[in-house]
This record gives structure tokens, C-alpha cells and sequence, in this order.
């Protein structure tokens, strides 16, 4: 059904142009239904050749199209074009010497016509050419690189993607100024005809990945790509788990860095988030700060989100096994105090949490989707109403309370927002195994995801590399930061070959010249 | 074929090895000189883990059920493969029967024990459906934190005062003897045990790193036992060990350090919880692959038959004291251990000398 439905709507492969300007411009307006925003203008070039231009309005510089397309030809004389008997000459003549724009692409098939057209070109056609001219002339309203707003740093580079996948390899090319670094570019969406492009290091990228992603993305048939989401969901290679096996960000440093590491990185216009793989679990604890701020610092911060993500997926459910089966844990004068808490509660420690921690959620959805304008009344009433109303009104516990926001802030820490969302899921199948099974349930559920996380793989890579399996030269770079000089091999398994980043004697020695690495 | 790596295998030994030991205060019957058990018998299943290696090392990529096969000869070495099936899949029962009473006694007084065993059977069926990598993988992950877990035990019982050395005086207070003895009973398990990773070491990709850290690693889940089994000495006594059913709990509990860190019997089970998982599931596995190189197909078809078989032989001890002694029953007075670890594996390995003599 689909299928058959892009048939009539796109054309063929192979349908070529007429040599008639008449026949051109009606299959033109036929295809695109006369919309009123692809302009066509016909016109006599000097030695009275009927030609035409066609463009699509706001995709295109209409400044460039006057100066630079329509005044050289109009304004050939009869002298020049006295030069040029045959139709041949006349293209090759306007194509190579009359055009004063960046780059000029001979068309002979409708196919390649439009999609010229929709890359914001000016396409110029004449009477008894088979071919047409198109001339780069593409500019369109877009937003500016701004700082990205999912993963802010203090130090560091503040510039983000943008929607425009242009923009974002030359984001990528300006920091990795390299021949190295190679481009492939794949167009997917049926439709929407979605510019992909694959970047990754030749030399230091594997060339294996290189080679299945590519496969993978080629096996996609689907009318659009919108977002790179779709396409993570098409490549990846496990569906069935809350765990991400893809990253994706909109920071060109860390980017560079993961192309740098030998990483592949999958570009989608019309998104700045940008897809690299393959990840391990580990990768999305890095911030791309960390390599930014002090190597002390930034173990200690990495430590720190390792501790917080498992507080944010433990800590209800620990909370919910150790009230309801092993009091015995708690010291004495804080069991006390909890007994004192929990006295007046009228549901079990499951139930409050449960209930807690979906009015949390809720908040958070809330939070992100309600108008900025009511951002303040959400926080009232999340601070207030639920919170402090609901302790004082007895529905819930103080220290619930607590454990539940602990819990919210901590999952704010990893750097990565989907492996957040990850924990947040399987908090509370943790929360109804604690409320079974206590510890014990805790325990198993644990087990299970790590038997579960010890199978997934990114493209090949074990997930929980450098981990299990233990690859003791990529510790240097996972749990802690070791200083930039120490750092003298790139992680294995992303690059196999070409393993050494750096010189080995890089350690500063202050009785010598202080070099800083940047 | 699936491979395993070095770090994989030693993780995985000392995980196995340690497994469910430190439930039971090994060599109690020499009293205040159940360490030096301890000793002689790591030492005495040292030799042991030597014949393995030995056996192992004349025919690196063969593992236990294509060496008897092969230097058995079809039938009497199917035979023998069976046997040993049964084997490794009793032992499996005993851990997951182990842990169920563990579970009931200590922090789940009451739940059902068939849905704590079923937990536990469930987890290592999907370990299995996962592959063999997998699963030593899962070992590796968690070789560290369990080690580090153990290590601050010992140290904290160090610090809260509970250590009381004199209670290992007077050294040898009846001989030497009865510490020998008590070493020959107890070198079966865990020491002897070694002998499942004849299943197992035909899987490494590094056959040269075979024995140097199959050794090593036996040798840190020995030290392990050791400290446990002395920590229980010297904070209960040898007498209040003997009596006690988890000695190493009991020793735990005293644990007392500036109000806060107190309590930590029901981490000391989720320790256990790991160990008895790893091993109960590598005995399920070396059933499992047994029998599929008996039938020559893939070993999954196996992993529910000898689950169910598992899961059901493990209701048959009606209470834990019964599990115990037929525990005893079964290794001691009907010699499994001595017969299935020891003499099976001397003729295993005298066949293939003769027969390498032979081919010469």
C-alpha cells in the first residue's frame, strides 16, 4: 500500500529531461501540483535561446539568482554567443563561463532535478537541451549556532549543533582539521529524502563498524527520517532494553573527541542531535568536561554520577526492602525516628513510594511540556501541595519525601539523558521486587540486568567493555580521568589499529619547557 | 566456539570457589585448628588442580567429555560423561537448595522457599540461554566487588574489636593428625571442585595463561576462605563455630563501628547470594554442556529438562539439617568426591599418558 503510494508520487529513476523547454516546465508543474512556492521564470537569453530558471522560494538567495544566474546570461552579447553555434556549446558556455555562482551540476534526470531544487538550488533549463544547469544558490532562515540546552558545561566550548547538516560537519571539520576524517553521505526517507551522513577518522575508526553501519542504514526503507531517533531505532542492535546503545548529543567537541577515539559518528540534517556509536555502558557517564576541568576533578565528578545513577534507580526500592523486611539494618535511634514517622501513614511503604514517585514523573512531564509562562505555579504546587501538604496531611512520610527527591535530583546527574530515563524505568520494577522480595528481590533484580547488560552489544562491542570483558588499558579513561599525558593509547575495541594518541614522555617536568596540551 | 578470556576464567574460578564455602566453617572438626585444615588442604587440592592442569595441558582444546570419549572409548566414556552430568547437577541442587535455606533462614523468614528457588533458577537459565561468554562475563564484573565486599568485612571485624587471636592458642593442641585427617575430608570441597574447569578450560583464548592464572586465582579464593574460616575462629571461638549454622554470620553481626556501620548480616546474604549463584550455575552449565557433546547437539535444548531436574530435586531434603547430611551421605560415605574427583581423573590422566607413550 505504502509502496504503491510513492510510486505515484515521486518519479521514476530513470525518467530523463525532454529536450523541450515546453515539456519540462509542465511536467514540472504537474509533479509538484503548481505549488505557488516553486517559482519558474521564462526568458530569451541574448541570442534569442528560450530558457527558463526554476527555484523554490525561501530556499534560495534571491540576491545570488539575480546578480549571479539571470545578469550574466541576460546580458551576453551577441558577440559571445556568435561564438557558439550548437546547443552543446551554448550549455557548456553558460555552465563554465557565464555563471558566477559557487558550484554548477549538469541534471539530466527529473529525479536529480528535484531534489536540486529542494536543496535550495536554482536549476536553468533551455529549449533543445536535454540537460539542465544547477547552480548552488541555497539560503534559508535557520537558527544560529547556540549553546546547547540538553548538556550544559562551565568550561568549555559553548557551541552546539544545529538543525542544518551543513552547519554541523563543518562544526566537525573545523575541529578536526584533518584529510582523515572522511564523510559518506546516504539519502533516506522516501519522502522526505533525509540528508545522512556518515563521519568517522580513516586509519583510526574500525573499518568493520564503518562497514555495518553503512549496511544497516542502506537496509532502511521507510518514507522519513525526521529525527535521528528514528534512525537509532533502525540500527541498534537490541531493541527490547531500556538501556541506549547509541549515544546521541548536540555537543561538537565531545563529537570530535568520540571520532578522535575512533568512533563513528551518524549526522541527520534537520536535528542537532548527532548519533555516535559504538557506546559502551560507561560512555554515557562522561561528560565533556571532564576533560576540560582539573583530571582530580573530574574522577571525582565522574565517580560522583556513577554514585548517583545508582542511587537514582536503588534508593526507593532499598528504602521500600529495608522498612518493610529488614528493620534490623537501620540503627537504632534512626529506626526510632522512622517508626515515629511512618506511625500515622495509612499505606504500606510500597504504596507511598509508588505514589510518590509517580507524582514526581508526572511533575517532571509537567515541567517539560507545560508553557513557560505557568513554569512557577508547577513549582508551587510540586514543592508545596505535594510535598509539604502531603506530609502534613499524613499521606506520606517526611522521610519518603526526602528519598523521592534525593532520588529525582540524582537521575538529573548523568550526563546522558537516556540512560537517566533508563534508571526511571527500571526503578520501579526494582520498587516491585523490593516490595516482594526485599533485599533479596533488590539482588535478583540487579542480577538479571546485569546478566541482561552483559549481553548487549553496540555494533559489536560488548556493552560493559572495559569491565567485563576486562580490557585494563581502557580503566584509564572510565571510572576516573587520568591526567591528559598519561593517556598515551586510544580506548581498544572502539580502534583497533593505531592505537598510540599521543608521545609517551608528555609529563610535564618543571626543570624543562611546561608544554599544555589542549 | 565461544571463547573465554584470562580474566574471565580467573574471575570465575574464584567466584566458584568461594561459591557457597564460607557458609560452612571448613575443617571444624580440628577445632581451634580448622585454619591450618584450611591450609593443608588448599595446599593437598593443589595437587589436584595440578592432575587437571596436566590433563588439561596434553590436550588443550578437548574438554572433559571429548577427552572421555575419546580415551575411554565411546561407550564406557559416555558412561562415565553421564555420570558426571548427574553430578554436576546434584551439586547444582545442593547450591540452589543451599541458598533457599539460607534465604528462609536469615532475611526471608517468611517467604516460600520454592519462589526464592525459582528466582535463583530462573536467573541462571537466562545466564545460560545467554551463552557461556556471557555468563563468565557476568563473573567478571562482579569478581572485584565481591572480593573488595569480603576484604572489608575482615578488616572491620578487625576494627570493631571483636578479634580475639588467643583463640587460636593452643596451635596443634592434639597433633598433627587430626589435622590431616580433617584436610583429607575437606580437600573434596571446595578445593577439589577445580575438576568442573575441565568442562571449561578448553574455552580460553589464551592457552598459555591456563595454569599460571587458574593457580592464581585458586590460590586468592583460598586465601578468602582461609580468612573467613579464621575470622569465624577468632571472633566466635571454635566451639561456638562448630554449633553455629552460618558461623560466618554470627560473626558478622558483631560488627559494631561508631553506631553506623552495624548490621550487616543482610549483605553478608547478598554476598552469598552471588558466590551460590555463580557456582550453582556453573555446575547447571557443565551439566548442560555435558550432556549436549553425550548427544551431540546444541546445548540449549538441555537448559530446561536439567532446570526442571534442578529446581524439583531441590524440595527433596525436607529441612536444611537433612540437606546437610545427606550432603555428607552422598560425598563421604558413598565416596563421590574421592571416586569422581580424584580417582576418575588419575586413571583419565595415567590412559592418556600410556596411550601418548604409545603413539611415540
Amino acid at each position: 500500500m505504502k509502496r504503491t503510494m510513492n510510486k505515484i508520487s515521486q518519479p521514476e529513476h530513470t525518467e530523463r529531461l525532454s529536450s523541450s523547454l515546453r515539456k519540462n516546465m509542465d511536467r514540472i508543474k504537474s509533479l509538484t501540483g503548481n505549488s505557488s512556492d516553486f517559482i519558474t521564470r521564462t526568458f530569451q537569453g541574448a541570442n534569442g535561446l528560450s530558457m527558463a530558471i526554476v527555484y523554490i522560494n525561501g530556499l534560495t538567495d534571491t540576491t545570488v539568482i539575480n546578480d549571479n544566474i539571470l545578469k550574466p546570461i541576460l546580458s551576453e552579447t551577441e558577440a559571445d554567443m556568435a561564438e557558439q553555434r550548437t546547443l552543446a556549446d551554448s550549455f557548456t558556455a553558460i555552465k563554465d563561463i557565464f555563471l558566477t555562482v559557487g558550484t554548477t551540476n549538469t541534471v539530466n534526470k527529473i529525479d536529480d532535478f528535484m531534489s536540486a531544487l529542494y536543496n535550495g538550488n536554482t536549476v536553468i533549463l533551455a529549449e533543445g537541451w536535454d540537460l539542465a544547469i544547477s547552480a548552488s544558490t541555497s539560503k534559508w532562515e535557520q537558527r544560529g549556532i547556540e549553546e546547547p540546552s540538553s548538556q550544559s558545561v562551565i568550561r568549555g566550548p559553548k557551541d552546539g549543533f544545529t538543525e542544518n547538516i551543513n552547519t554541523n560537519v563543518a562544526l566537525l571539520r573545523r575541529r578536526i582539521k584533518s584529510p582523515n576524517l572522511w564523510k559518506i553521505d546516504r539519502k533516506i526517507g522516501l519522502v522526505t529524502q533525509t540528508d545522512v551522513c556518515v563521519m568517522y577518522l580513516k586509519g583510526i575508526a574500525d573499518d568493520a563498524v564503518v562497514k555495518e553501519v553503512l549496511q544497516r542504514l542502506d537496509r532502511i526503507e521507510t518514507d522519513s527520517i525526521l529525527e535521528s531517533g528514528y534512525l537509532e531505532e533502525f540500527i541498534q542492535d537490541q531493541t527490547f532494553t531500556p538501556f541506549p546503545t547509541i549515544i546521541n548529543t548536540e555537543r561538537p567537541d565531545s563529537v570530535a573527541a568520540s571520532i578522535l577515539e575512533g568512533q563513528v559518528v551518524v549526522l541527520v540534517d534537520g536535528t542537532p542531535f548527532v548519533l555516535v556509536l559504538p557506546v559502551t555502558f560507561f560512555k554515557f557517564f562522561i561528560a565533556s568536561e571532564d576533560y576540560y576541568q582539573r583530571f582530580d576533578i573530574a574522577s571525582f565528578l565522574r565517580i560522583l554520577r556513577y554514585c548517583a545513577f545508582t542511587v537514582s534507580m536503588l534508593l526507593p526500592s532499598l528504602y521500600i526492602a529495608i522498612t518493610t523486611f529488614h528493620q534490623e539494618m537501620i540503627p537504632s535511634t534512626l529506626l526510632v525516628s522512622l517508626a515515629a514517622q511512618r506511625e500515622g501513614i495509612p499505606f504500606p511503604a510500597f504504596f507511598e513510594a509508588f505514589m510518590m514517585e509517580i507524582t514526581f514523573e508526572v511533575l517532571r512531564e509537567a515541567g517539560i511540556r507545560m508553557p513557560r509562562a505557568i513554569g512557577s505555579a508547577i513549582s508551587i504546587v510540586g514543592a508545596l501541595v505535594l510535598g509539604q501538604a502531603a506530609v502534613e496531611a499524613g499521606l506520606v512520610s517526611a522521610a519518603m519525601v526526602i528519598v523521592v527527591a534525593f532520588t529525582a535530583i540524582s537521575s538529573f546527574v548523568v550526563p546522558a539523558f537516556n540512560v537517566a530515563i533508563a534508571a526511571r524505568l527500571i526503578r520501579f520494577g526494582l520498587m516491585i521486587l523490593a516490595a516482594t522480595l526485599g533485599l533479596f528481590g533488590i539482588m535478583s533484580g540487579l542480577f538479571f540486568l546485569l546478566i541482561h547488560m552483559t549481553a548487549l552489544r553496540s555494533f559489536g562491542v560488548p556493552y560493559l567493555v572495559p569491565v567485563s570483558p576486562f580490557v585494563p588499558k581502557n580503566l584509564k579513561d572510565t571510572v576516573i580521568r587520568v591526567p591528559w599525558w598519561m593517556m598515551v593509547t586510544r580506548p581498544r575495541l572502539f580502534s583497533k589499529k593505531n592505537n598510540v594518541r599521543q608521545n609517551v614522555n608528555l609529563r610535564p617536568d618543571p626543570s624543562g619547557k611546561e608544554e599544555e596540551k589542549s | 566456539m565461544e571463547r573465554i578470556s584470562k580474566y574471565q576464567l580467573g574471575a570465575m574460578i574464584i567466584l566458584f570457589q568461594i561459591g557457597s564455602t564460607p557458609l560452612f566453617e571448613l575443617g571444624i572438626k580440628a577445632k581451634q585448628d580448622a585454619w591450618l585444615v584450611v591450609i593443608v588442604s588448599m595446599i593437598m587440592g593443589l595437587l589436584l588442580l595440578l592432575l587437571f592442569l596436566a590433563i588439561q595441558r596434553r590436550e588443550p582444546e578437548k574438554n572433559l567429555s571429548r577427552l572421555l570419549v575419546h580415551y575411554f572409548g565411546p561407550i564406557a566414556g559416555k558412561i562415565v560423561i553421564f555420570i558426571y552430568v548427574l553430578f554436576f547437577t546434584y551439586e547444582s541442587f545442593r547450591n540452589v537448595r543451599d541458598l533457599g535455606d539460607l534465604t528462609l533462614m536469615t532475611i526471608l523468614p517468611r517467604s516460600p522457599i520454592s519462589l526464592i528457588m525459582l528466582i535463583l533458577m530462573s536467573l541462571s537459565v537466562y545466564a545460560i540461554y545467554k551463552g557461556l561468554e556471557v555468563f563468565f562475563r557476568v563473573a567478571e564484573f562482579i569478581v572485584t566487588g565481591v572480593l573488595v565486599f569480603y576484604f572489608i568485612l575482615i578488616v572491620m571485624s578487625f576494627i570493631s574489636g571483636t578479634v580475639h587471636l588467643d583463640r587460636l592458642l593452643p596451635i596443634l593442641e592434639n597433633g598433627i593428625q587430626p589435622v590431616l585427617l580433617e584436610s583429607i575430608r575437606s580437600v573434596w570441597f571446595p578445593f577439589g571442585q577445580m575438576f568442573t574447569f575441565l568442562m571449561f578450560w578448553s574455552y580460553l583464548n589464551e592457552k598459555k595463561a591456563m595454569s599460571k592464572t587458574s593457580i592464581l586465582s585458586y590460590f586468592i579464593s583460598g586465601i578468602v576462605i582461609l580468612l573467613t574460616n579464621t575470622i569465624n575462629l577468632v571472633v566466635l571461638g571454635p566451639q561456638f563455630s562448630d554449633i553455629s549454622t552460618v558461623p560466618l554470620l554470627q560473626s558478622v553481626q558483631l560488627i559494631q563501628i561508631a553506631e553506623i556501620f552495624e548490621r550487616f548480616d543482610a549483605l553478608v546474604i547478598l554476598l552469598f547470594y552471588a558466590g551460590i549463584f555463580i557456582k550453582s550455575t556453573l555446575w547447571y552449565l557443565a551439566a548442560v554442556l555435558g550432556l549436549s557433546q553425550l548427544f551431540n547437539t546444541d546445548y540449549r535444548r538441555f537448559v530446561l529438562p536439567v532446570g526442571v531436574i534442578v529446581y524439583s530435586t531441590a524440595f527433596i531434603p525436607p529441612n536444611w539439617q537433612s540437606h546437610l547430611e545427606l550432603g555428607e551421605l552422598v560425598g563421604v560415605n558413598f565416596m563421590m568426591n574421592p571416586i569422581l574427583l580424584g580417582m576418575i581423573p588419575a586413571v583419565l590422566f595415567i590412559i592418556m599418558l600410556i596411550r601418548g607413550q604409545a603413539n611415540k
